[in-house]
């Protein structure tokens, strides 16, 4: 039973630091638009994010995924993040053109192990928690869609572009608000 | 669909984290049943009837209106 309550407290550590590094990327994602994309907004909000996870416990329901799926996710999305930020680096250096192509696509490696990682947990959530992702990714798609589609619209009548690191924020903002409404249709 | 969910759970002096760990569920998924906010997979319910050794037509039941639309 100690066993069992120390995992659980770990569990719910690591979810904790996951959901403070979530929502650090979002804050960060506008920090980093307002810093002219120099990407530090993001690193800082992501690890200012996980920080107040670690030492603040959300008052959120949360999904019970199975043993480690946190941690998965947790160490591929920060291999992810460093991948970019090498790709980045590297493609900066002047290297001849197959290198270039061979540092685009690095962060697509540990990028497909960070899609493993979600659809591994997913998978393992019971039926009741996987309608609420599914819902929530279905949310979270169709107004990411209708947002850009609304965005490329006003950028066409003046509306400044902004970096195209703000999608993905952007995107998982809308999954966490879609995410929100079914726990809370559901509770 | 109605359900006798919390009335036999209830019998059995079992809280919903009880029964989630015997049904294999999450809490959340047993309190959305009983709210009749969700309508559980037939595997489940034919588990939640095994677990209160019960039928499973003992234990839901469909609203009127359902029925009237078959």
């Amino acid at each position: 039973m100690k066993n069992t309550g120390t995992n659980d407290e770990r569990q719910s550590k690591s979810r904790n630091i996951a959901l403070g590094a979530a929502l650090g990327l979002v804050i960060g994602g506008g920090i980093d638009m307002l810093t002219n994309d120099t990407g530090w907004g993001l690193v800082i909000g992501i690890l200012a994010g996980a920080v107040v996870g670690y030492f603040v416990k959300f008052p959120l329901p949360v999904m019970e995924y199975r043993q480690g799926a946190m941690q998965r996710i947790l160490y591929s999305a920060v291999a992810f993040l460093g991948g970019l930020f090498l790709s980045q680096w590297l493609m900066d250096l002047d290297l001849a053109r197959p290198y270039q192509l061979v540092a685009a696509v690095l962060p697509a490696v540990p990028g497909a192990f960070l899609v493993y990682a979600i659809g591994s947990a997913l998978s393992g959530l019971d039926e009741l928690q996987r309608r609420i992702q599914l819902e929530a990714i279905g949310i979270g798609f169709g107004t990411s869609i209708l947002a850009f589609m609304t965005y490329g619209l006003l950028v066409q009548v003046g509306i400044s572009q902004v970096s195209w690191m703000f999608v993905p924020v952007v995107m998982i903002l809308l999954w966490g608000v879609g995410k929100l409404w079914t726990i809370w249709k559901y509770r | 669909m109605k359900n006798r969910l919390r009335v036999l759970r209830a019998e059995h002096n079992w809280s919903q984290a009880r029964l989630a760990e015997e049904a294999g569920v999450s809490r959340q998924t047993i309190n959305a049943i009983e709210t009749g906010k969700y309508d559980p997979s037939l595997p489940l319910a034919f588990k939640l009837a095994e677990i209160f050794n019960s039928r499973i037509e003992e234990m839901f039941e469909p609203e009127k209106s359902n029925l009237a639309n078959t």
